[in-house]
């Protein structure tokens, strides 16, 4: 069982980091906490799918005109996760400047102390 | 290549396109905001019709963009459920956003000396933001259905769903931003979940394309992994489609949006979430859903039959006027999620009959609801009785409308309906049947209530003196043809349900 | 003869009254009187259409069109055979005079009075000419709704709370003969037609099932036809509808469940199904129970119309009873008195219209004297009262002598008990009204005043109802007359019982 944990390491790193994200997103009732656990998850995701890319004697993955193609790590999970990250950013952007909107209407980013509306 | 193989590609593009150029035309020419728009999606709108045809003859139509060859190009394959999405989604945003037009700007007649804020009216500054926003939103719609490439799927629906937090806000007024925060708490790590589950098949497959993905999931080894994956995107995708206990998010955020915004929301991007989890589980996953995965249906079915009474009865309780109305969207939702559990051609024809019915008769519902907010600043259904008498043309809508979601023949919900309990006899659950024409009653109850406290009501003393009439015809129109729309899908179904039913069944077989 | 033939008339029939709503809407409100006629002369033009196929009909034609399928292999398919025809016959007949009648009775909220007549004439006749219980179903739906409007006209109080309660049964029957329908789909191969003989059979279904569809279908249609204990709404619906409304709930409306009910038995069952299952036996029960308890609570009310009202609950169990009994005498009265029903109780209804209107009274105890106020309006009460008690020379003995007869005839004399018992409360309940109306006097010297002849009301009201009291004796003397009920019940029967 530990074999496999070593050998899958990068499964079981992300899985965990994912976890922890998860859960701070939950169970925080700071909002500006449950954007760095959205984060979090985020981040998880993609090493995750960086690392699945990875090949032990790759090489960059560029192809140079003349020469022998050798070994390389897989570029396409790369390219996925910069498209992840471009969203994962935009998505951040767009919760905190929620949350400060937010903020200066109820005076505070904590949801446990926002009573909910009558309306 | 001909002309038609270009279409889809443009109908994605094209609103996407015109979405940078709102903005920039806005600082010169000010109202110019819905117009582009409208034109935008109008232009969406006759592509996807014109590709129906060609749809319903080859079966399907695939584009490879960039001329690069699938598996390792992304592909844009369109069949017949994909082609019917794309003519929805492309008529539903060109309907609402010249609804939006006077709902965001309204302008007062002269003479009216109150006015009544909605509280969702623009200032001038946002409204080319919305109108921005709107399009890119249509735009990712419009990609998400049509796409091949799982991944592709993913960006396209982390586009629609920034887009539609954003619109959720974009009021920005107490109540709808602390909607937003809600609803992306809950929709953000549910993207996640998607994320992590499609990485995971990526990992055991190594390819993107769903085509290629059907043939390696069949003959892969890893099937935990798979399994593990599929439940994390059908998870991912269950809370953007609002399927019951993950409901949580909907009733506030449909009911703080702005009244199109609701429209958008509750008509076509829970949908959606629920064709996200029809095409992977049988256009990706295909024989292995069928095969190893059946014991989803029958969570599914349970999960469906509690989101149709539970979210009934909430919406018999509620006293605002939206608040309701996002209810009866969860109810449905279970409808939908029926017809997928039920693992029966007929009932997943049900089903996404069902989404069309739906979606039109749930946009004119919110539609009437922002006119009626709009002209008099009413939201609680207690404030609705004899509104008949100010704005009788949007109430009748409303009464159409809601014909078709307690689905009274002959419109197109009552298709719908008559096609999930025959799906369900047809697998032997004659429960639910019941339970589906169960929820026809509650959805009576609710529904025929307001159009009682409508039509056949006074009005409270001094209720309604202060509405000159009815809302300005950008608006009325709007809800009206949603609403025909909802009727004419009744009675002319034969124009649709061969095809979808060809379409379902390849689905479904492709094992 | 006996030809199928592709016709566009019952298309057209329906048409009419839906399209004169149209018209309705789009001239001007100064126009009422254009508005009432275009609605007089759109059920004139239905029931002439109507009137014009009876030559073809009673040669033994069917006429049909098949519409666009709404789901699949099932579409809106409508035919004219003799049942359907006989119905359709009565339905625009009565629709007429109701209109009529009703130009000189509804005084406020016309227009939403008259659309919604002329829908409701619509949507019946799609029920009256459907080829296939699909059809049936989606007109009678947008009839339940369609009613409602009608039900709740005066805007009181208790119109409202009988409105409600009205949809409160109507449309959780709705849900369960929509459940019906697709149990028969499923279980009857696809084939929902009504005017075949005989569509579910003991091989496809098995016991339990066909006893489920034919429950669901006979308590989902049964709160239209007012059976025990699902006639809750009858009561509270009749006196709180303006008087023409309640005629045609009385006469048209409530048969619209005992015709589905009577299709449902005769043709997608068929008799010797139906026998062989013994599904008979409930059916008979709910009827003689109905029949028995709605004359037992019409003596305990003193509301003119509540009284009509169970007297119809009780009445309609009589064409119920005539179909149980499973032969042809008395699928021939049960039927014919589908129409009878209609005339007697139609013109019952406009005299207590009438009375309402031109004193004021609403409860019997109040009406002493009214037939020397009122004399042509009383003398028509009476004599639709005689028929409905079994007066012989009226309509009413003539469904009597012919269900009692089908008792006999099916080796179930028992019954026979249940229609005099019935005939007998009918007298009862009836005979004090017509002596109170012309033997008692009324207390009070100003009452008595107000005796004197004062002249009768409008010719509007007054015409319908004597019309209607003519054809009631009319037609008990002249029973077998081309377009009388005899002559097209008799068809119908002829078709279902080969050997007489």
């Amino acid at each position: 069982m530990w074999n496999m944990l070593a050998d899958n390491m990068n499964y079981a790193v992300a899985m965990v980091l994912f976890c922890i994200g998860f859960y701070t997103v939950i169970m925080r009732s700071n909002l500006i906490k449950k954007i760095i656990g959205l984060m979090v998850m985020q981040v998880a995701v993609f090493f995750f799918l960086v690392s699945v890319g990875y090949l032990a004697e790759g090489t960059a993955p560029i192809v140079i005109p003349g020469e022998l193609p050798s070994p390389m790590v897989n570029p396409l999970p790369q390219a996925m996760i910069l498209t992840g990250i471009v969203i994962a950013v935009s998505t951040t952007a767009l919760f905190l400047s929620l949350v400060l909107k937010f903020y200066s209407h109820y005076g505070t980013v904590d949801m446990d102390k926002v009573k909910e509306d009558q309306r | 290549m001909e002309a038609f193989q270009h279409f889809a590609i443009y109908a994605i593009v094209t609103p996407l396109f015109v979405a940078v150029l709102v903005p920039i035309i806005t600082l010169w020419k000010k109202n110019w905001g819905m117009p582009l728009a409208g034109l935008a999606l109008a232009v969406s709108l006759i592509l996807s019709s014109l590709l129906v045809p060609h749809v319903q003859a080859a079966g399907y139509l695939s584009y490879h963009l960039g001329s690069w060859e699938p598996p390792f190009g992304i592909e844009i394959r369109i069949d017949f459920l994909g082609v019917l999405m794309m003519v929805l989604v492309s008529a539903i945003c060109l309907i609402v956003a010249v609804y939006s037009l006077r709902y965001i700007a309204p302008s007062r007649p002269k003479g009216e000396k109150t006015f009544f804020f909605s509280g969702e009216e623009l200032e001038e500054g946002k409204r080319p933001v919305y109108y921005s926003l709107y399009l890119v939103v249509s735009a990712a719609m419009l990609g998400f259905v049509a796409t091949g490439d799982i991944f592709n799927m993913f960006v396209f629906f982390e586009l629609m769903a920034i887009c539609s937090y954003a619109l959720v806000a974009i009021p920005g007024s107490r109540l709808s931003i602390r909607a937003a925060v809600k609803y992306m708490l809950m929709a953000v790590p549910a993207a996640m979940l998607t994320l992590l589950g499609i990485s995971l098949l990526y990992a055991v497959t190594g390819t993107l394309n769903m085509i290629d993905l059907a043939g390696r999931i069949a003959s892969s080894g890893y099937a935990q992994v798979i399994t593990a994956s599929y439940v994390l995107i059908v998870v991912g995708f269950a809370v953007k489609a609002a399927v019951f206990p993950l409901h949580v998010w909907l009733p506030d955020a449909h009911s703080k949006a702005p009244s199109p915004i609701s429209a958008l929301l509750s008509g076509l991007i829970v949908k959606m979430g629920i064709f996200g989890i029809i095409r992977f589980s049988f256009s990706v996953y295909g024989d292995y859903f069928t095969s190893s995965l059946n014991w989803v249906g029958d969570i599914v079915i349970w999960v469906a039959a509690g989101a149709i009474i539970y979210g009934a009865i909430m919406a018999i309780r509620q006293k605002d006027f939206k608040i309701m109305i996002a209810y009866s969207t969860v109810m449905n939702i279970g409808y939908i999620m029926l017809g997928f559990g039920l693992a029966d051609v007929t009932a997943l024809v049900g089903g996404t009959y069902h989404i069309v019915g739906h979606a039109l008769a749930k946009a004119c519902f919110f539609l009437c609801a922002g006119s009626i907010i709009s002209r008099s600043g009413y939201r609680t259904i207690e404030d609705l009785k004899g509104a008949s008498r100010k704005m009788p043309l949007t109430c009748a809508a409303f009464a159409l409308a809601s014909l078709s979601i307690v689905g009274i023949p002959p419109t197109a919900g009552f298709v719908g309906k008559w096609y999930l309990v025959w799906g369900s006899l047809n697998t032997g659950n004659a429960f639910l049947g019941v339970v589906v024409l169960v929820g026809s009653i509650m959805a009576a109850v609710y529904c025929f209530r307001v159009v009682y406290y409508m039509f056949f009501l006074p009005p409270a003393k001094g209720a309604w003196q202060e509405v000159s009439g009815e809302a300005p015809v950008s608006m009325v129109a709007p809800t009206w043809i949603l609403a025909a729309g909802a009727l004419v899908l009744g009675v002319l179904s034969s124009w649709i349900l061969p095809s979808l039913r060809e379409a379902i069944e390849s689905l479904m077989l492709l094992s | 003869m006996n030809a199928e033939i592709s016709s566009i008339r019952p298309l057209i029939a329906i048409l009419l009254p839906g399209l004169s709503l149209l018209g309705v809407l789009l001239i001007p409100a100064n126009y009422q009187g254009l508005k009432r006629a275009v609605h007089v002369i759109a059920s004139l033009g239905a029931f002439g259409v109507v009137l014009s196929l009876l030559p073809g009909i009673l040669s033994g034609n069917v006429y049909a069109i098949e519409l666009i399928p709404i789901v699949e292999r099932v579409s809106i398919h409508l035919t004219i055979d003799a049942l359907g025809y006989y119905y359709g016959l009565v339905l625009t007949f009565l629709w007429v005079l109701a209109t009529i009648y009703s130009l000189g009775y509804i005084k406020h909220k016309d227009d939403r009075y008259y659309s919604f007549m002329a829908l409701c004439h619509s949507f019946l006749l799609g029920c009256a000419f459907s080829q296939n219980i699909f059809t049936y179903f989606i007109f009678y739906e947008l009839m339940t709704l369609a009613t409602f409007p009608l039900i709740i006209h005066e805007e009181t109080d208790a119109a409202r709370r009988a409105g409600i309660k009205y949809l409160k049964y109507a449309i959780p029957a709705g849900a369960v003969i929509l459940f019906a329908v697709l149990l028969h789909y499923f279980w009857g191969g696809g084939d929902l037609s009504l005017v075949s003989l005989g569509i579910l059979s003991l091989d496809t279904a098995s016991r339990t099932v066909l006893t489920v569809i034919f429950l669901a279908y006979f308590a989902g249609f049964g709160v239209k036809a007012a059976i025990v204990p699902l006639e809750g709404w009858v009561p509270d619906a009749h006196p709180a509808a303006p008087a023409p409304a309640s005629a045609l709930l009385s006469g048209i409306i409530l048969k619209a469940g005992a015709f589905a009910i009577i299709r449902v038995v005769l043709y997608v069952f068929g008799l010797s199904l139906f026998a062989e299952l013994s599904l008979w036996i409930p059916m008979v029960v709910i009827a003689s129970i109905t029949i028995v308890l709605g004359s037992v609570r019409a003596l305990a009310q003193d509301n003119l119309k509540r009284r009509l009202a169970y007297s119809s609950v009780g009445q309609v169990s009589y064409i119920l009873l005539g179909i149980a009994l499973m032969s042809p005498y008395g699928a021939l009265g049960g039927i014919m008195h589908l129409a009878h029903h209609a005339l007697m109780k139609g013109c019952l209804f406009f005299c207590s219209g009438i009375i309402l209107k031109k004193t004021g009274k609403k409860n019997i105890s109040e009406m002493a004297g009214v037939g020397y106020r009122l004399p042509v309006t009383m003398i028509c009460f009476s004599v639709c009262a005689l028929a409905m008690m079994g007066t012989p020379l009226t309509v009413g003995f003539i469904s009597k002598w012919l269900l009692g007869s089908g008792a006999v005839q099916a080796d179930k004399p028992f019954f026979i008990v249940v229609l005099l018992v019935s005939a007998l409360l009918n007298a009862v309940y009836y005979l004090p009204i017509i002596y109170t109306a012309f033997f008692r006097r009324p207390e009070g010297d100003d009452e008595y005043q107000a005796l004197q002849f004062k002249g009768e009301v409008s010719r509007t009201m007054l015409w319908p109802a004597v019309v209607l009291a003519v054809l009631v004796v009319l037609a008990g003397v002249w029973v077998t007359a081309p377009g009388f009920p005899h002559s097209l019940a008799s068809l119908v029967v002829a078709g279902l019982f080969p050997v007489r």
